[in-house]
C-alpha cells in the first residue's frame, strides 16, 4: 500500500486503508463470491478499466478501481453465471459500477459507524486515470489478488 | 397507518421499522438504476422465497410512478441514489398517491445507515437494507414468504 501525502501520517489514514481494504473483500464476497485478500505493492498491473465514484458526505473524497481484463470476466461472470460474451457493454459496465457503489457504502459504514449521513455520487468508467478528480489532500492506492487475478483500489480524501 | 416498530441494530446491514408480517407478496415492484442490482435484488427475493411473486422493474423514482399507474404492487423495493428522481422523492411522491399510500416499501440502498430512520419512519418503510442485499435479510425484514417470524429486539 502506497500513501502519498501531503502532511505527516496520522492514524486517521490507517483507519481509511482499513476501511477500504475490508469494504473492497467483504463486497468481492459478498457479491462476485470472490476471494480476495490485499498484497503488498505490485509494479504495475495492467488494467484495462477504471471505475470511479465521488464520495459526498461525511468526507471528500473518491474511490477508484482499476481493473484488467481477466479480473473483470471473473467478476462479471460470477454475478451474471454467465460467460461475459454474451453480455452487453452496457450491462458489464452496470455490473462493475455497482460493486464500486457497493464498495464506497461498505467504507463509509466501516470508517464512520453511527450518527453520519453517507452520501455518494453515481459512479462512472473513466478511459483513463486523466478522468479521475484530482487535487486531494491525501491518497492511497492498495493492491489486491482475486483467486491469481490482480487488481487495485485507490482512495483520495481531502 | 400502524407505527409500530422496533429497530434491529443494523450490524448485519438492516434496520427493521416493522413488526414482522406473513404476508404473502404476489407482486413486487423494484427500483433501481443499476439493472445488475435490479437482477440480484429479484435473485434475492426468490431464494427467500417470493419465487412466484411477478416482479416488475425500474429504472428511477419517474419510470417507477409511471408503472404504478397500470400495474399495481403489494411491494416495493427501491434504491435512494439514482438519477433523474431519487428514492427519497419517490417515495413522498407515492404517498400522496392515494392508491399508494399504504404499499409496503423497503429500502436498499449502498449508504443506508441508521440516521435514515429518521427520514423514513413516517412514511410507512419496512426496513431498509444496507448492500449487498441477500435472502437473508430480505427474510429477516419480511419474515419470509412462509411467514417464519423474525428475531427483533425492541429499541431500548
Amino acid at each position: 500500500m502506497v500513501w502519498n501525502k501531503s502532511k505527516e501520517r496520522k492514524p486517521k489514514k490507517e483507519k481509511i486503508s482499513k476501511a477500504l481494504i475490508e469494504s473492497v473483500i467483504k463486497t468481492f464476497e459478498e457479491m462476485a463470491f470472490l476471494d480476495v485478500e490485499s498484497i503488498p505493492e505490485m509494479n504495475r498491473i495492467n488494467f484495462n478499466q477504471i471505475m470511479y465514484i465521488n464520495i459526498l458526505n461525511p468526507l471528500s473524497g473518491g474511490i477508484a478501481i482499476y481493473l484488467p481484463n481477466n479480473c473483470k470476466k471473473n467478476i462479471i461472470e460470477n454475478i451474471y453465471s454467465e460467460d461475459m460474451s454474451n453480455l452487453t457493454s452496457k450491462e458489464i459496465d452496470d455490473c462493475l459500477l455497482e460493486i464500486l457503489n457497493v464498495i464506497a457504502g461498505s467504507f463509509l459504514g466501516r470508517l464512520y459507524k453511527t450518527c453520519v449521513r453517507y452520501r455518494v455520487d453515481i459512479p462512472r468508467v473513466v478511459f483513463d486515470e486523466s478522468g479521475l478528480e484530482t487535487g486531494w489532500d491525501d491518497f492511497a492506492e492498495v493492491c489486491f489478488d482475486a483467486e491469481g487475478e490482480r487488481f487495485k483500489v485507490a482512495v483520495a480524501v481531502s | 397507518m400502524e407505527r409500530s416498530w422496533s429497530l434491529l441494530t443494523g450490524e448485519n446491514g438492516f434496520y427493521n421499522f416493522t413488526k414482522g408480517d406473513k404476508m404473502k407478496y404476489t407482486r413486487i415492484l423494484i427500483v433501481d438504476d443499476s439493472a445488475t442490482s435490479r437482477m440480484i435484488i429479484k435473485r434475492c427475493f426468490e431464494i427467500a422465497g417470493y419465487d412466484d411473486a411477478f416482479y416488475s422493474e425500474a429504472e428511477d423514482g419517474i419510470n417507477a410512478l409511471s408503472l404504478l399507474e397500470d400495474n399495481d404492487a403489494d411491494l416495493i423495493v427501491t434504491d435512494l441514489n439514482m438519477p433523474r428522481m431519487d428514492g427519497s422523492n419517490f417515495i413522498k411522491k407515492l404517498r400522496v398517491k392515494k392508491e399508494c399510500k399504504e404499499i409496503p416499501i423497503i429500502i436498499i440502498s449502498s449508504t443506508a445507515s441508521p440516521e435514515l430512520i429518521e427520514d423514513f419512519q413516517e412514511m410507512g418503510i419496512k426496513g431498509i437494507i444496507r448492500k449487498p442485499v441477500s435472502p437473508d435479510k430480505i427474510v429477516s425484514i419480511l419474515g419470509g414468504s412462509n411467514g417464519l417470524e423474525q428475531e427483533q429486539r425492541t429499541e431500548a
